[in-house]
């Protein structure tokens, strides 16, 4: 079955140039599939709640759950929904995987794969591509899921601000545990299957990141590690997760 | 067999028209296709004069439309966030032609009825013309429109927007639209008009509009001139360049009959 798959991104005004060139770098790797309908568009820039209003954060980042219902909102339920950062370099094979992936398995994640600054050919393979990486990320870039399977997990999302930390684990290990397959904090670096897609599809420039200066005073970030603290308590008691919703 | 039509209009923030559009093309009682190319042209070539703007799709809910049509049997989306120009984008629509027809650009805020429409695609089967230009009313404000010929919104080249389609149709440029491989014999705005083919072209019709335009085609202070303009009480205002400077003389501005 040949799904539609609908690029859900939250975007925004740059206004620092330095910035808008490095995703600008990133984004031109999206064009050939808008164009080809490979990936549908669906950019949201206007998002109805943010972080800032919400929770006090100094930044006005979207929440997860409002991307996923505009995305949704333009879907059929066999739809694959494809939510991935505004600064992915998408390496060309990747819609064919997800393709491949919905049809065969299920959802899954998909990690970040680094670069300091040169960034490989997309001409290599995936698997090239990731190789060439200089770390091993343990932070997911991009989540596919259908909309069917969105709306019938929908409870168990967080419902918490994109750019926090931890969200993506979190979702990481619902997408896990809905394989069966129980996260630790010795695997949670391991790429997985069918959870998670191989290493190389999703590649990111390093640039320093507005939440790590302070990690776990920012309310979106406090907000994140709380809700990933209640719900491995409830549904993963053995991964020990510190309080500040952080893997111990 | 009647001849098809192929339309194909260029959008960025284009909401408030499309739907309009669409709503004219369902009526046509002849095969049709709507090519609708989405995104920033970069400014190069013909269009190096406008603002560049940083890469984009639609923000203003056209995407989202667009999104709602693509299984429209008759509709084609192309998208990029950054076209290598203006006239990149007429070509990727060009290349998406494989038989006879009709080639219309319709831009936007350029508005035909079905009859005319028909019409267009009539004269093309009865006649040798390779190509049309056309005469618009061109709208300066809900109920306003601009006055004079041989002059801005109405120059003597304008408005080229219907072509013979051949497979060696390429487009040179965008602004003005030029094609090769199409043949010398034009249609005259006078010719069509006589025919009652004139659009209603919404250019300033609409305040966003024009916030719009004076963003993109660097026209200083232009939204405060088209609200006085539309403030105006004595009609018609023979002197257009009074209230917007760049139009040059010889174009005025009036009521609508």
């Amino acid at each position: 079955m040949k799904h539609r798959i609908f690029h859900c991104v939250d975007r925004r005004d740059i206004s620092d140039q330095r910035t808008q060139d490095r995703i600008w770098r990133c984004q031109q790797s999206w064009d050939q599939f808008y164009e080809s309908g490979q990936l549908i568009p669906a950019h949201c820039w206007s998002y109805p709640r943010n972080a800032k209003d919400a929770l006090g954060d100094p930044r006005p980042l979207p929440f997860l759950k409002d991307l996923l219902k505009h995305a949704m909102n333009q879907c059929k339920p066999e739809d694959i929904i494809f939510w991935g950062n505004d600064d992915n370099i998408i390496h060309p094979d990747l819609p064919n995987y997800l393709q491949y992936h919905l049809n065969v398995h299920g959802p899954c994640s998909i990690f970040r794969t680094e670069f300091r600054s040169t960034v490989p050919s997309l001409e290599l393979s995936a698997e090239d591509f990731g190789k060439r990486s200089q770390e091993k990320h343990v932070g997911r870039d991009g989540f596919a899921w259908t909309k069917a399977w969105l709306e019938e997990n929908w409870d168990m999302l967080p419902d918490t601000a994109l750019g926090s930390s931890m969200w993506d684990v979190h979702m990481a290990c619902i997408v896990r545990l809905w394989y069966g397959i129980k996260t630790t904090s010795a695997n949670v670096w391991e790429q997985i299957l069918p959870a998670e897609a191989p290493r190389g599809f999703l590649g990111h420039i390093a640039h320093t990141s507005a939440w790590l200066a302070n990690q776990n005073a920012s309310p979106a970030n406090l907000l994140s590690g709380r809700l990933f603290k209640e719900w491995s308590a409830e549904f993963l008691p053995e991964l020990k997760v510190t309080p500040e919703g952080n893997l111990a | 067999m009647k001849l098809p039509i192929s339309i194909f209009t260029l959008v960025l923030d284009a909401m408030r028209f499309l739907p309009r559009q669409l709503a004219i093309f369902e009526q046509l009682q002849r095969p049709w296709h709507w090519c609708i190319v989405s995104g920033v042209a970069d400014s190069v070539l013909d269009t190096s004069w406008v603002s560049k703007m940083p890469p984009r799709l639609s923000r203003d809910g056209t995407d989202e439309w667009l999104n709602a049509v693509l299984d429209h049997p008759n509709i084609t989306v192309l998208r990029r966030q950054l076209w290598p120009g203006k006239n990149a984008m007429v070509n990727a629509a060009l290349s998406r032609i494989k038989e006879s027809c009709v080639v219309l650009q319709c831009d936007a805020d350029e508005f035909w009825t079905p009859k005319q429409l028909d019409e267009i695609c009539g004269q093309f089967e009865n006649t040798n013309a390779d190509s049309m230009r056309f005469f618009c009313r061109y709208y300066l404000g809900e109920n306003i429109i601009a006055t004079g010929e041989n002059c801005w919104s109405a120059r003597a080249g304008e408005w080229h927007r219907a072509w013979r389609w051949n497979s060696n149709m390429v487009s040179l440029s965008h602004e003005p639209p030029k094609m090769q491989g199409i043949g010398p014999r034009c249609m005259t705005r006078d010719e069509t008009r006589r025919r009652g083919l004139v659009f209603e072209h919404e250019a300033y019709k609409y305040r966003e509009v024009v916030a719009w335009k004076m963003a993109y085609y660097k026209y200083p202070n232009l939204v405060s001139q088209w609200e006085r303009l539309q403030a105006n009480q004595h009609w018609p205002v023979k002197r257009l360049a009074d209230y917007f400077p760049f139009v040059g003389e010889g174009v005025g501005a009036d009521l609508l009959p």
